[in-house]
């Protein structure tokens, strides 16, 4: 789950000079149990034990059982949904990054007020409410939608592209368009950490920008890079509004299928059992990643 | 109480308001707390109710029957007094002891309703062991809604769904229920609601059928108009009914509304007071007071539905309207139009 | 810093341009909207009207509703900020199976469908005999976007280093000193980004939002319920206040809270 691990793992005790002082530390451990436990550990847990009942006449049967994980893997249907909605969260997650790395490196080399105006205006579009984006974005979309309308009217295409109407393009397109900010953030302070003495130690001594780049600036950043699209692959994973509105008849993704269990479907417990599994997958996806991302710093 | 207000009750009000106000705010102070659709609780209506009764009401909204659900159900019904809920819907808060069933006393407008409406035990998915669960508030029929430039002479029959000519110019609803419902009214099956394993194998098989023809399935009425005038869209599968009419029409679609030959579903809103409801008696003032004329009338013009009160184009007299019911699993309809739609 | 030649700053320029494009573009329909009449639905392109701001002053309920998410935004995101600061803080301060289990915790909710976090605190509030009032909501938040703020934090603690931090206590600087003097001058802008961030999700989030609130209601909650009869024209002229606003107050902070000179100095 974390980036920067390996590095703590050399300087454990951070904070251990400070720890001879007073109660500080004590309090904070005890905060950092305390509240965890109870807001998150507590309710949660007691949710996800829903996942070992069942369903019977309209009822949840509490006898335990691993029932509703078998028939994950027994019913043909959800491996495969999970499966591409994996990838295409996946494809979200690197289109975003890929785009806002070169955003995030431009912020980083600006100076002052210009530098932060323009952060601060990269984040902005965040709280412009989404459901009107995803609508907007779907007026531009579709097959009569603004896009096609003025390409023809410029006479770049003559028939209206269909690449973007109601498909997997549109999904990945949407969701990369509305996640964006969430990759430039991360990126951006990583790079901002990166000291210039050691960047200028890699220009004395002769190295090209691009090897200073590939050498010194992007390794420095993976952790950034990595957090990005950690957010990114997870809001993505989580979004189950997108898919439906502009995925048109492919867009049906894991996400749709846990929120149908706990509405007109009602079943609760195969639901909880099926986010169980949904963030087992997801912490796998981020613990590799960041396997990945280490392994090359 | 001043409840059902005609022009001269309303004079003599505004002329001895003081008074009247005083003596009608039976409920000064309280709250009502109340889940409803977008449209069922306007403004102007929960002020005037508040005005009347002295109590404050706040009104929730929600988007979706699932919502409504995982809400009323994870709080046993304590976070609300009453909420909107359709009569399929209904049996399943029925069922788990989530509701209060109304004292039809106290909701006198009720005897002023549309015939059709008036005797309770008449009307499907309201009644449980002779007491009245939910009081019908607004309907509509789920027809076909097409273009008249595009298909010509106009359908009569769901078949159209699947007329190879339309590929790719069909709207249809995404919800596994009603889905297997119509097909099966399509497919001559008597009852929709209550399917055995073989009907519903057959029905999958032409489901995915339909997938193949559809455009997209839409969820609201708005999304159904915006796909509409951005896409070359023929057939609508009316889900909202008058409503969507409505809406297309104003927005200058040349279109028309058929309730097809095998039958129409239709839907059936209704007000229900949870099990957590805190004072009854305004719950039921609060249904009382959306029961009245003027009230149905708004209804139906700002939104398109069928009130249950005064006589609109929901339905003509000869259309063949078939209620909806509780279907027989739910979650296996819900699964298998999961599957449907994971098909690739 | 990085120091870039001028092809490669031209080159990122354009590309920063076509992201802006990319993130703005949506956002001028409805802004352009919002000044014409919308009859049913369809802009008048002809006939220029300021009757949607009309409306909106006059709709009291989505004016309350904004009121609404602006107390629950600000009030997860410093409460996700203060704990997210001090839960890191105790991540950092070693290594422990314990340490590793509360950062697991910590993202759960975040990594979790919303409706499983939202019925979970819903049935837990109920079980606990918590009312459900925009204080649950302001919880429910802050339990959802701590996972940003905190990692956000965690990532730029890490990168910190120890020496400085040794070199305090070494001082005779208590932790507290330590906290206030040391860890949050160099968490300025991670705390200001991580602010940004978890507001952001906040401000949208709605399944949560209507799951653990009494009867309060928050934009995303009108917006959400609002689908099935399509949006008013106000909701375009909310929009175009919502952005002038926040545009404005980024000017402003940058100007007020970054002076020229010390804006290097991170």
């Amino acid at each position: 789950m974390l980036a920067g691990s390996r590095r703590a793992v050399g300087d454990q005790m951070i904070f251990v000079g400070s720890a001879r002082h007073g109660y500080g530390p004590r309090l904070l451990a005890l905060i950092s149990y305390v509240l965890p436990a109870v807001f998150i550990i507590a309710p949660l847990a007691s949710f996800l034990a829903y996942s070992f009942f069942r369903m019977e006449n309209g009822q949840i049967v509490h006898d335990l059982s691993l029932g509703n994980y078998r028939r994950f893997f027994a019913d043909a249907i959800f491996v495969p949904v999970l499966w591409q909605t994996c990838l295409l969260c996946l494809s979200v997650a690197a289109l975003a990054t890929l785009i806002g790395y070169p955003v995030a490196f431009l912020l980083a080399s600006l100076k002052g007020r210009r530098r932060h105006f323009l952060l601060l205006m990269v984040l902005v579009p965040l709280l412009m409410s989404y459901i009107i984006k995803i609508y907007a974005i779907r007026s531009i979309l579709g097959g009569n939608g603004f896009l096609n309308r003025f390409m023809l009217w410029t006479g770049v295409i003559e028939q209206p592209l269909t690449v973007f109407v109601f498909n997997l393009n549109a999904v990945l397109l949407t969701l990369t368009v509305l996640l964006i900010p969430f990759a430039i953030l991360p990126i951006f302070l990583a790079l901002e950490r990166i000291p210039r003495s050691l960047i200028e130690a890699s220009v004395d001594l002769g190295a090209s920008s691009l090897q200073t780049f590939v050498r010194i600036i992007l390794p420095l950043s993976l952790p950034g890079v990595i957090t990005a699209a950690t957010f990114v692959f997870v809001l993505a994973i989580g979004d189950f509004l997108t898919p439906q509105m502009v995925g048109g008849q492919s867009g049906f993704t894991f996400g749709r299928i846990v929120f149908s269990q706990f509405g007109t479907a009602f079943n609760w417990p195969f639901g909880a059992a099926l986010s169980a599994i949904l963030a087992i997958v997801v912490i796998s996806v981020i613990a590799l990643g960041n396997r990945v991302g280490q392994r090359s710093t | 109480m001043p409840l059902s207000m005609n022009r001269r009750t309303a004079l003599g009000m505004a002329l001895a308001a003081p008074v009247i106000l005083r003596s009608s705010r039976a409920f000064a102070a309280k709250e009502l707390r109340v889940m409803a659709w977008q449209g069922y609780a306007d403004d102007d209506w929960v002020k005037e109710f508040q005005d009347q009764t002295g109590a404050t009401a706040n009104v929730v909204f929600i988007g979706t029957d699932d919502e409504i659900w995982a809400k009323i159900k994870g709080s046993e019904g304590k976070d609300f007094d009453v909420f909107a809920v359709n009569t399929a819907q209904l049996q399943r808060y029925i069922d788990g002891g989530l509701t209060t069933p109304h004292d039809l006393a106290k909701i006198p407008n009720q005897k002023n309703v549309l015939p059709r409406f008036q005797d309770l035990s008449k009307v499907k998915g309201i009644m449980r062991d002779g007491k009245a669960h939910a009081v019908p508030f607004c309907f509509d029929s789920i027809g076909i809604i097409y273009d008249k430039d595009k298909v010509n002479p106009p359908p009569d029959s769901f078949e159209s769904f699947w007329d190879p000519k339309y590929k790719g110019k069909i709207l249809a609803y995404d919800n596994g229920e009603h889905n297997f419902s119509f097909t099966a009214l399509t497919m001559g099956i008597e009852d929709p609601f209550h399917l055995n394993e073989e009907q519903m194998g057959k029905i999958k098989e032409k489901l995915i059928a339909l997938k193949g023809n559809v455009l997209s399935f839409y969820t609201t009425p708005d999304e159904a108009l915006q796909l509409y005038k951005s896409n070359d869209v023929a057939l609508i599968w009316a889900n909202y009914g008058q409503q969507q009419v409505k809406a297309m029409k104003d927005a200058g679609a040349n279109i028309e509304y058929v309730n097809p030959k095998e039958g129409a579903l239709a839907w059936l809103d209704t007000w229900a007071m949870t099990s957590g409801v805190q004072d009854p008696d305004l719950a039921a003032a609060w249904v009382n007071f959306l029961l009245q004329k003027k009230i149905g009338e708004q209804l139906s013009q700002r939104t398109g539905f069928g009130n249950t009160v005064v006589e609109t184009g929901s339905a003509g007299a000869n259309d063949k309207l078939v209620w909806l019911d509780f279907v027989e699993d739910p979650t296996k309809r819900s699964d298998m139009w999961n599957e449907i739609k994971a098909q690739p | 810093m990085i120091r870039l030649s001028g092809m490669a700053t031209s080159l990122l320029a354009a590309i920063t341009l076509a992201v802006f494009l990319l993130l703005y573009g949506p956002l001028l329909i409805p802004i352009l909207s919002s000044f014409f009449t919308v009859s049913h639905g369809d802009v008048l392109w002809n006939q220029p009207s300021l009757s949607a701001y009309g409306a909106l002053a006059g709709n009291g309920g989505i004016l309350k509703a904004v009121g609404n998410t602006l107390i629950v935004g600000f009030s997860a995101t410093l409460l996700s900020l203060a704990v997210g600061t001090l839960l890191a803080i105790h991540y950092c301060s070693g290594k422990s199976a314990g340490r590793e289990a509360m950062q697991f915790a910590i993202y759960l909710p975040f990594l979790m469908p919303p409706i499983i976090t939202g019925l979970a605190l819903l049935i837990f509030f109920r079980e606990t005999g918590v009312p459900r009032s925009l204080i649950t909501v302001i919880v429910g938040h802050t339990v959802f976007v701590q996972a940003l703020a905190y990692r956000t934090i965690v990532v730029r603690l890490q990168s910190l280093g120890p020496s400085m931090i040794e070199a305090s206590a070494d001082l005779g600087a208590s932790a507290f000193q330590t906290l206030v003097h040391i860890i949050l001058p160099n968490l300025r802008s991670t705390l200001i980004g991580a602010g940004v961030l978890s507001f952001a999700l906040s401000f949208d989030e709605t399944l949560i939002t209507l799951l653990v609130t009494g009867t309060e209601s928050t934009l995303p909650i009108r917006l959400w319920a609002m689908m099935r009869l399509g949006f008013t024209p106000d909701i375009n002229a909310l929009v175009t206040i919502v952005l002038v606003l926040t545009v404005l107050l980024c000017v402003f902070a940058v100007r007020q809270l970054l002076p020229e000179a010390q804006s290097n100095s991170e």
